[in-house]
């Protein structure tokens, strides 16, 4: 992963620059969760170094997410009609019939409407995708090889957020500079997820595999709902918005819809009821809310990097200790900068294209 | 092999063999709206995508007692929904008056036009989905089954198992299969 332009670079074209094939493949493996354990760690930071890439792995991201939504189908009218075709084919009394027979067949009048064409197109179909039928053993499938434990990363970089679906169909709309690990089939009975960043779960519901984040020094275990956790490097705590259903927050309880919990690095834990849960998760709509406070400037330098990809450079870390009251809505970056500057009593100077803050 | 839903699946895998009226529905519900999805983006006609993903599910209910698989349920049914889009696409070549058929037109995608936006905004992202649509249409078989799939979100294991290729080939495709698209297109940018 050479930070020069690769040699198989073409340049005819001014949307890729200098970006290789090798460089695509890579950029999409990020993008698609399918980085080697570690290996998100050196992708990311290689995306980060350079605009075109990072460019490129969010439009990927935006891309893979441009494909219709599934919100226009007639599912519960298809279910319908399923149920009423099971009825003319209950699944209990299967007959085992030889396989040649089963082309031949015909389909009950009832059952007539679902075209003999597409029966042989699917007959065809099964057959051509090693999806193997046999007379022997009709009640077993065969062992996938090496079913064990598997991990899933997913990550995003400043700028750019993500939506996820993870292999037990919980969504997750993750916030920029997060990476979420969801670990499962070890443990049939649990589906664990690690997080560093900010993230919103909407769990599938499963009673019989509990669902917790685990992030910071907190675990939030979810019992059927949808929330969000907040944990970043530079977080002075690990902060849970719950907007359905009550998640259990390790050292704080249980949490209810529209409950914000927070539990410190210290060990301390806090609870804030009716909270504004629409202001607190409109990131998810991609409206980052910048109201700030008592919040430490570390804290906002981080999501202005994040967020608006500001590089803002401090000589001295004391100061980023220092809490800011205010808002930063509707600001460039430039005013944003300024006035937590001016709030904390720091003198912004640029540099190339970043800010510094230095004390007076 | 990805073994993640594995343990998930097997049970599933063994109810619906077992001819579990319930896990049946179950697995049709979880499944309606990606596999309508993803037929939707080879034939371009709502109606024509949700009956076929009915033959997938109605074929494997027929035969569920003898269901064996050799890779994840995903896979194969998104195998079964890309084998009934192709076969459906052969037919539709042969029939004299393919052209004069209203259904073959780009349209919006279903659902686009139902997020969050201003008009102005639905119209573009509207627009431009038709126009990720035509480009993708120009791309080699192979490529585009990769890249639909990718677009549905499946791990690039179960693409090689859908398509019967390695994971090294899936992932040199989709990178060849995305460049032109960007080029073509311009850039992604303006997506939701």
């Amino acid at each position: 992963m050479s930070d020069q332009p690769s040699s198989d670079a073409r340049g005819d074209n001014a949307n890729d620059g200098n970006l290789s094939d090798g460089d695509y493949e890579r950029i999409l493996r990020f993008v698609s969760g399918e980085c080697a354990v570690g290996e998100d760690v050196s992708i990311r930071a290689w995306i980060e170094r350079d605009p075109q890439r990072r460019a490129l792995s969010a439009e990927l991201t935006a891309l893979r997410h441009g494909a219709p939504s599934d919100r226009g189908w007639h599912t519960e009218q298809w279910v319908g009609r399923l149920e009423e075709a099971m009825k003319v084919e209950p699944g209990v009394a299967h007959r085992r019939t030889p396989r040649r027979a089963l082309r031949l067949v015909a389909p009950s009048p009832r059952l007539l409407r679902w075209r003999v064409a597409a029966w042989v197109a699917a007959t065809a179909a099964v057959a051509a995708i090693a999806v193997v039928f046999t007379r022997r053993e009709p009640h077993t499938i065969a062992p996938v090889a090496g079913a064990v434990s598997e991990s899933r990363t997913y990550s995003t970089v400043a700028q750019q957020r993500n939506e996820v679906r993870l292999p037990d169909g919980t969504r997750v709309h993750m916030a920029p500079g997060s990476t979420v690990r969801f670990v499962a089939g070890s443990n049939p009975t649990r589906r664990d997820v690690y997080l560093q960043g900010e993230a919103y779960f909407v769990v599938a519901h499963d009673s019989t595999r509990p669902f917790t984040v685990y992030a910071g020094n907190a675990s939030a275990h979810d019992i059927g709902t949808s929330f969000s956790v907040r944990s970043y490097p530079e977080d002075r705590a690990t902060q849970v918005v719950v907007r359905e259903g009550e998640v259990a927050l390790s050292g704080a309880g249980l949490l209810k819809a529209g409950d914000v919990g927070r539990l410190g690095n210290t060990g301390k834990a806090t609870v804030r009821h009716n909270a504004n849960v629409a202001a607190l998760l409109s990131w998810v709509s991609g409206v980052y809310t910048w109201d700030y406070h008592d919040t430490e400037l570390h804290q906002i330098v981080g999501d202005l990097h994040r967020w608006k990809g500001v590089e803002i450079a401090i000589s001295d870390s004391t100061v980023l200790r220092r809490p800011f009251t205010g808002s930063l809505e509707r600001m460039s970056s430039a005013e944003a900068v300024g006035t937590v500057a001016a709030s904390l009593g720091l003198r912004v100077t640029v540099e190339g294209n970043r800010f510094r803050l230095n004390r007076f | 092999v990805k073994p993640e839903r594995v343990d998930r699946e097997t049970e599933q895998v063994d109810r619906i063999i077992a001819g579990d009226e319930a896990a049946f529905t179950a697995l049709f519900r979880e499944y309606h709206p990606t596999l309508c999805s993803f037929v939707y983006a080879r034939v371009r006609s709502a109606a024509v995508a949700e009956e076929l993903v009915m033959d997938v599910f109605l074929w494997l209910w027929r035969n569920h007692s003898r269901l064996r698989l050799t890779g994840t349920l995903r896979s194969y049914l998104f195998a079964s929904a890309e084998h009934a889009a192709a076969d459906h696409l052969r037919r539709r070549r042969v029939e004299a008056n393919l052209a004069s058929d209203v259904e073959t037109k780009v349209r919006p995608l279903p659902g686009v036009a139902a997020q969050r936006g201003t008009p102005a905004d639905d119209a573009e992202r509207a627009e431009l989905a038709s126009a990720i649509a035509r480009a993708v249409d120009t791309l080699p078989d192979r490529c585009r089954a990769i890249f639909l799939l990718w677009q549905q979100h499946l791990a690039y294991s179960e693409i090689a198992q859908a398509l019967g290729i390695s994971v090294k080939t899936v992932e040199a495709q989709l990178a060849r299969a995305v460049r032109p698209l960007r080029t073509k297109l311009g850039n992604f940018r303006r997506l939701p």
